[in-house]
């Protein structure tokens, strides 16, 4: 009796000090929008705009305050994820998105991994100007699996306005062990009659609400 | 509604010959000082004595230094020749910019000038202040004062050959105000057209497509300008400065920051780019070999740098502040030795240091200067050289 409660005390207190140790070993960092490197928001009829996010009072007036997620209408962004050391693996990554507003029925939006390089210039018909205009495969980055990733990272339901947290734990883990380069997500909404508003990350009293929790570990 | 005046009509009317004030006037009357204070790019800086003046163009094609007063001097436009050395040459040519006869009570002054990238012509945007001049459309300004005018170039003489934007689309009264070309020529940027459903207080910019001879071309016995419908923006003046990047792009000064405005598209005419949710004006001005824009914001400490693909801005500002300034002109780009971006202060010229990629780096400097405001600034990229109107010599 004495020996097994002595053994069931010793497996509690080695697990404990596991866990505490586990716990101990990882880390979180938060990513929040000030640190966002990369961003844009692309639109059919304004082909070479890179703000063209929203149309406060009149169809050929954008501004960026915002972005208007809706067919043809898109926004693209790229966290940096420097901040984690070498040899981590992480284990678990989510993006926070703040959403401002929604409309029709059923209203959902995609986050898509971007594949090529973009940057300076960024606008429905380019990835690029610079060095030389690179236009994207398909305009409006269509191209499957040659401007954005075959598959959705994720496509998020909503129902209200406020902050969805998207996991994209897969996305950094590739970035992050150098299978593929980190070219940030694109946000769309496929559905006619619908949209998403998304605040724009670019004004100052919104840094804190965009952001990318990332939890890591040593290998 | 715009008015033309042809070259032949103009020479029958005595009210608006050009005064040409050459040769005698005193030398005295004109300073100028180069080469103080202690760091390189001050010492590139030319500090012309021009009281009252704030605006100021070069042109390194005709070596000529051109700067605009507001204040109670009878002329309002200073032409100085640039020596081999980009030196201005005193005495400057001094002009009166005309005013109709019916106006004589009013004060006319120069808000801005500009000269045409390819041929000798120089325009300057004048707006008029005194009484009368409320927002009422009965006012005599909008039918008898003309706020541009087109000077040619000859032999160092300056001769009124047009004169345009008369009428009630115009703003009058207004005390900033840009006007700009394309590099090719193509069209000039205007500023302060008035939003005709609203008060005088509604304005933005709008744009003459110049003909080969650089002069507004007539549709229909008109000259009329094309301008943008800026909704909510145009609450407030727009006239902070215009970078015409390309024959039919241009960023101009907006009510919350920054704004393309892309004249041949009707789908998506203006983008804006804010960087405040409440409204913030900047200064802007362009690099002049870099796809830059530069903005600071009047009256404060923070200034911007964003880039743009022809025209189109582009990717996320870098912002900076320097503490205790207080940004008073149109900021100007140093692009030659000593990178700096210039911006004209009470009693001082403020200048931000550039890195080759036209990216703020390293401290804000300041440059004290014998003048209550620093309004009047111009850059020579041929001569690496900066311009900067003062009250006073140091």
């Amino acid at each position: 009796m004495r020996q097994g409660r002595f053994f069931r005390s010793a497996l509690l207190g080695g697990m404990a000090c596991l866990g505490f140790a586990l716990s101990a070993a990882a880390r979180t960092v938060v990513i929040d929008a000030a640190e966002i490197d990369r961003a844009g928001a692309i639109a059919d009829d304004a082909p070479r705009m890179s703000w063209a996010g929203y149309q406060p009072w009149t169809a050929t007036i954008y501004h960026s305050n915002a972005v208007d997620l809706m067919p043809g209408h898109s926004m693209l962004v790229r966290f940096p994820i420097t901040k984690i050391p070498a040899g981590q693996k992480i284990t678990s990554a989510e993006l926070i998105v703040p959403v401002e507003g929604i409309g029709g029925n059923d209203v959902r939006f995609y986050l898509w991994r971007l594949l090529p390089e973009w940057g300076h210039g960024v606008c429905h018909l380019y990835r690029s100007t610079r060095p030389a205009k690179s236009p994207w495969t398909v305009s409006g980055v269509r191209g499957v699996a040659t401007d954005r990733a075959v598959q959705p990272t994720a496509i998020v339901r909503l129902t209200a306005v406020g902050e969805q947290a998207i996991n994209v734990t897969e996305d950094v883990e590739l970035w992050y062990t150098g299978a593929v380069p980190n070219n940030g997500w694109m946000f769309t909404v496929e559905d006619s009659g619908t949209f998403v508003r998304i605040p724009s990350p670019t004004l100052a009293d919104r840094a804190q609400t965009w952001r990318l929790r990332i939890t890591y570990e040593p290998e | 509604m715009s008015v033309l005046k042809t070259y032949d009509h103009m020479k029958k009317e005595k009210s608006f010959a050009v005064v040409l004030l050459t040769g005698f006037l005193l030398l005295g009357n004109f300073q100028l000082v180069c080469g103080q204070g202690t760091m390189d790019w001050t010492n590139r800086c030319f500090q012309v004595v021009a009281p009252a003046s704030v605006c100021a163009a070069v042109s390194d094609e005709l070596g000529l230094l051109a700067i605009g007063f507001h204040g109670p001097a009878e002329t309002q436009l200073a032409v100085y020749k640039l020596d081999g050395t980009g030196t201005p040459v005193l005495p400057p040519v001094q002009i009166a910019l005309p005013c109709a006869e019916a106006l004589k009570s009013s004060t006319n002054y120069a808000l801005s000038v500009a000269f045409h990238p390819k041929l000798p012509l120089l325009y300057v945007w004048q707006d008029l202040a005194g009484p009368a001049l409320d927002a009422s459309t009965n006012n005599p300004a909008y039918a008898q004062f003309d706020h541009l005018l087109i000077y040619a170039i000859n032999n160092g003489q300056l001769q009124l050959i047009q004169r345009h934007a008369c009428g009630v689309q115009y703003a009058c009264g207004k005390s900033i105000g840009s006007i700009a070309l394309d590099p090719a020529g193509k069209r000039i940027f205007l500023p302060n057209l008035r939003d005709l459903s609203s008060d005088d207080t509604k304005c933005g910019p709008g744009y003459f497509t110049l003909d080969t001879t650089g002069m507004p071309q007539v549709f229909e016995e008109k000259v009329t300008p094309t301008y943008v419908d800026m909704s909510g923006f145009r609450s407030l003046m727009t006239g902070r400065g215009i970078y015409v990047v390309t024959d039919t792009v241009a960023i101009v000064s907006g009510v919350y920051g920054l704004a393309t405005w892309d004249t041949e598209n009707r789908r998506a005419v203006l983008d804006l780019f804010l960087l405040t949710p409440g409204p913030t004006e900047y200064s802007i001005c362009g690099h002049p070999r870099l796809p830059v824009v530069y903005g600071v914001q009047p009256a404060g400490a923070t200034a911007l740098r964003m880039e743009h693909a022809d025209g189109y801005l582009t990717m996320l500002p870098q912002t900076v502040g320097q503490p205790g300034a207080t940004f008073q002109s149109l900021p100007v780009v140093m692009a030659g030795k000593t990178q700096r971006l210039v911006v004209g202060g009470p009693h001082c010229l403020y200048a931000l240091p550039l890195d080759a990629d036209g990216k703020f780096t390293g401290t804000p400097e300041t440059f004290e200067i014998n003048s209550s405001a620093v309004l009047a600034l111009a850059y020579s990229m041929k001569y690496d050289r900066l311009y900067a109107g003062v009250e006073k010599a140091p």
